[in-house]
């Protein structure tokens, strides 16, 4: 009875389509867009968590002009750390935008053509970007911090240039040193003018 | 599917799911494609929607329903139906779908007195929004980075809000003479007291302030800059107090902002703004776990407004009012939507009663497209074809419908089941008798065909495929496919999921008809609906706007609906027994007459006192009028003998213990288990219901209809699925 029955035809979909955006970032975008979301609710986290202390100590009678100056210097130290952090992202974000732009936009003055040179036993990435070239300049690197102030700041990053030869940006990373961002700029030792941007991620190490 | 003779559909029920689901199937761009009937249990369409008319022309709901301002679907669909059913009246007086609803822009919420007895209400006013519900959609709102955006607003909005009772001008922040050294005292601890309720923005300008006041630095005497912050500790400590005890207009006004906030930090941490789930990747948390995981104070998180949102939508698991459970994502994407996409107005309420307003023009268009309408038909089982046996890999399919035929008609004739009250086409609450054989025997009996427990019949009737339908529309209740879909469960790993995961849960209401006006009863604020109120009835909404249609030789002042969720017994014999379903009746009065007797005089303190209890004798009894429109025959309720407690016999209440009258629920981790309309299994079935996985997964009338045009898409390619709206929503 049934031979002749009526089928439903399959669809082309089956379910809605949650995503909020049709051009989905993926690669180099998607990572600097991760981390500005991280950064972004970090900020917000930091001044909930802010509040609520404040809010505490005020209740229990027991904020006094040493709190306060404490919670200011907190303020101004934790904004400073995330203009630089945001000025890395900012940089990284240009980056890709340019890279996925492909070789038509440019990126400003030209990028300096320098090796790098990690020596690490830990998994990491490290970015840079340097509008001078180091041979034109004395570049220096102070030490590159993390958001997380209870994280060591990396201390050994340096140039090595001879005549005639690349320079060499030579990042080293102790064994011991926590997982984490730490970001910088890079400088000129003579005039403390800023010459780039540096950012090594040291990775979490993979579970067997 | 390259067929030359029509495709005989079988509609399975009457809601808003197998209506919409229908409405999409008869277009005439379908050139008479698809030939529909319907098949509905007892004398009405509607199902959680049914109303009927009962004594005096009384409008008797199942329930408390109104239409939000978001219902895009829901509104096309009838404001379509209005105008077909205009063009085709030939000159006869119809009613325009704007005349069948009012906008109404008040919302309220309740909470304890937080020092001694009673309530406090919270009454807002929600301005007109841009449009209509269902006009062609303007631009896409409904996106997560819009919402976050329009919460962004409203945060900002809030906050200037708090600003301006500040006892302090705004122009006095920045002077700098000795003189604002005080006003920045006063300044900085009026922001800093809204830092004890962890809120974050205001503490942190709160330091600003006071680090403008270190600045002025040399201008200001040695040892002020000290005595600058011990006043602002002292001041809070003291204020704080004062504030908590009398400020609540600001207390509620911070609780949703804290609200707020959380939403935006776990829309950000949660990374949903590039989640390609959406908000269902947060669907496994309950809403209040989810909200204080991003910071929400536990003052925030058992506010009225967030109270108000689990009783909204009945969010007790097995009505038990200790167990609010409520999915995050879909609480969210149902948030987003009521507030910040709503247009004309935030609530439409209905002036006639929803069978009226809705069915009455449904079933009228649907019949005159040619849809044929089966009533006293109750499904019994969805029979399949044996699993594996279709040749060529050939898929399982429904082969037969098994009906009982509760009643049938006399001359074997179609039955007509709409009266005319006040002019306009109702159903009435109870079966035309007249056109039933055996109908007297049957009304003397009081046959409640509705009653899932009710099982006796006329006859038996089997739909075979091909011979009777090709296609299935399943449209019944969720609460009713354990019964009848029993092969699927048996055979099908997900159909137990979803019955085993999609919760749903029995309601209660009650209708009061009163002889003064809400005034008089001691109600000052506007007419509302209100929620987050005393439980059981925890939402009670001022239906007054129905009394004209009404057929009352008197009428009433004031016509009052409550409802709530209802607290089962978790034992599933005792809701099986036949007598559940009176005792359910007898328990949802017992609770009436409690809480009109100890809680209404929250509501309206000149309606009761804590002595006296309720005056009973505000109740309007049918008995007590003789109206030349009362519909003869029996009636239900006793007779008011005396103003006492059995006077409230006269009103109207249920108990929606019967499993297609239960609501369906968005329980923590079951959408997952959700089934869609799309979903093709069984090639020649599709499920239309709020409890379908149709994009919102809610239960309310836009997600049924939403799931009906998803049923009519899967079975005829038609509407788009992007003419769904919100079905792509995030």
């Amino acid at each position: 009875m049934a031979d002749n029955r009526a089928k439903r035809d399959d669809l082309p979909r089956t379910g809605s389509n949650r995503t909020t955006s049709t051009a989905a970032p993926t690669g180099a975008h998607r990572r600097v867009i991760e981390r500005a979301v991280k950064l972004a609710y970090g900020v917000v986290d930091d001044h909930i968590l802010q509040g609520q202390k404040a809010a505490e100590r005020l209740r229990a009678g027991t904020y006094s002009s040493a709190d306060f100056d404490s919670d200011l210097k907190h303020c101004l130290q934790r904004a400073l750390d995330l203009s630089k952090e945001f000025g890395v992202v900012g940089m990284d974000f240009v980056d890709a935008v340019r890279r996925l732009a492909g070789p038509g936009l440019s990126a400003g003055s030209p990028v300096a053509d320098v090796a790098l040179e990690v020596k690490s036993k830990r998994r990491n990435q490290v970015k840079y970007d340097i509008r001078s070239s180091p041979t034109r300049f004395s570049p220096a690197v102070p030490p590159l911090h993390s958001a997380d102030k209870t994280k060591e700041p990396l201390k050994d990053i340096h140039f090595v240039v001879r005549d005639g030869q690349r320079p060499v940006l030579v990042v080293n990373i102790p064994d011991n040193h926590p997982y984490g961002v730490y970001s910088g700029a890079i400088v000129d030792s003579e005039t403390h003018e800023p010459a780039g941007f540096i950012t090594v991620r040291i990775l979490e190490d993979e579970k067997p | 599917m390259g067929r030359s003779r029509p495709i005989k559909v079988a509609v399975i029920g009457g809601g808003c799911a197998s209506m919409a689901a229908a409405f999409e199937l008869t277009r005439p761009e379908h050139k008479g494609r698809y030939q529909l009937t319907v098949y509905q249990t007892g004398w009405r369409l509607g199902g959680k929607g049914a109303s009927g008319r009962g004594p005096a022309g009384r409008i008797e709901e199942h329930g408390l329903h109104i239409w939000l301002g978001y219902y895009e679907n829901a509104f096309k669909l009838l404001r379509e139906c209005y105008a077909e059913l205009g063009a085709g009246s030939r000159g006869r007086r119809h009613v325009e779908w704007r005349d069948a609803f009012f906008p109404d822009p008040h919302i309220a919420v309740s909470e304890p007195h937080r020092h001694g007895d009673g309530w406090a209400h919270l009454t807002a006013h929600f301005p007109p929004a841009d449009g209509l519900p269902g006009d062609p959609p303007t631009t896409d709102p409904l996106s997560l980075r819009n919402y976050v955006i329009r919460s962004a607003i409203l945060l900002r909005t809030l906050l200037i809000g708090i600003e301006t009772i500040s006892p302090l001008d705004r122009n006095e922040r920045g002077r700098d003479d000795l003189a604002s050294a005080e006003a920045i005292v006063e300044k900085a601890a009026f922001l800093l007291r809204y830092g004890f309720l962890a809120t974050a923005a205001t503490a942190v300008e709160a330091l600003a302030v006071v680090e403008a006041g270190l600045k002025m630095g040399s201008k200001l005497p040695a040892g002020v800059i000290l005595r600058l912050v011990e006043a602002v500790a002292a001041n809070i400590k003291r204020r704080v107090e004062n504030w908590v005890a009398a400020d609540d207009e600001v207390r509620r006004r911070w609780e949703i902002v804290d609200l707020v906030l959380a939403v935006l930090v776990g829309v950000v941490r949660f990374g949903l703004l590039t989640d390609p789930r959406g908000l269902d990747a947060i669907n496994h948390y309950d809403c209040r776990e989810w909200l204080r995981m991003n910071g929400a104070s536990e003052h925030a998180l058992d506010s009225a407004f967030l109270r108000g949102l689990y009783d909204l939508v009945f969010a007790y698991e097995g009505g038990d009012p200790s167990r609010p459970r409520l999915a995050a994502g879909d609480a969210l994407r149902g948030g987003f939507r009521m507030f910040y996409t709503y247009r004309g107005a935030f609530f439409w309420k209905m002036r006639r009663g929803m069978g009226d307003v809705v069915f009455a023009p449904f079933y009228q268009v649907l019949r005159r497209r040619g849809v044929r309408f089966k009533f006293f038909h109750r499904l019994e089982n969805v029979r399949l074809s044996a699993a594996g046996s279709g040749e060529g890999g050939e898929r399982a399919y429904v082969e037969a419908l098994e009906f009982s035929v509760q009643a049938k008609v006399r001359g074997g004739r179609d039955y007509r089941p709409l009266i005319a009250i006040n002019g306009g086409p109702c159903w009435p609450s109870e079966p035309e008798y007249g056109q039933l054989e055996h109908g007297a025997a049957l009304e003397a009996e009081a046959r409640d065909f509705e009653s899932h427990w009710e099982r006796t019949r006329a006859a038996t009737r089997t739909l075979r495929v091909t011979r009777d339908f090709d296609f299935v529309v399943l449209g019944v209740g969720l609460g009713a496919i354990p019964y009848v879909c029993k092969e699927f469960i048996a055979r099908d790993s997900r159909w137990r999921k979803m019955t085993a995961n999609v919760k749903t849960v029995a309601t209660q209401a009650f209708q009061l008809w009163l002889s003064e006006d809400l005034q008089q009863l001691g109600w000052e604020p506007p007419p509302v609906t209100l929620s987050a109120f005393v439980k059981p009835f925890d939402t009670w909404s001022d239906m007054g706007q129905v009394v004209p249609a009404e057929g009352w030789r008197r009428p009433p002042q004031t016509i009052a609906y409550f409802c709530g969720a209802l607290h089962e017994p978790d034992d599933g014999e005792t809701t099986a027994k036949d007598g559940y379903y009176a005792a359910s009746r007898e328990k949802v009065r017992s609770n009436a007459l409690a809480f009109l007797d100890h809680e209404v005089r929250h509501l309206w303190p000149k309606a009761a006192d804590a002595e006296r209890g309720f005056r009973w004798e505000l109740l309007v009894d049918v008995g007590d009028q003789q109206s030349g429109q009362e519909r003869p025959g029996r009636h239900r309720r006793g007779r008011m003998r005396a103003p006492d407690r059995s006077r409230f016999d006269s009103q109207f209440w249920v108990a929606n213990v019967n499993p297609t009258d239960r609501y369906t629920q968005s329980i923590p981790g079951s959408s997952e288990h959700r089934i869609s309309p799309l979903d093709n299994t069984y090639d020649n079935l599709t499920l239309a219901g709020d409890w379908t996985d149709c994009g919102y997964n809610a239960g309310c009338v836009e997600a049924a209809v939403m799931s009906g045009r998803l049923a009519a898409h899967a079975l005829s390619g038609s509407p788009a699925l992007e003419g769904i709206v919100g079905f792509d929503h995030p």
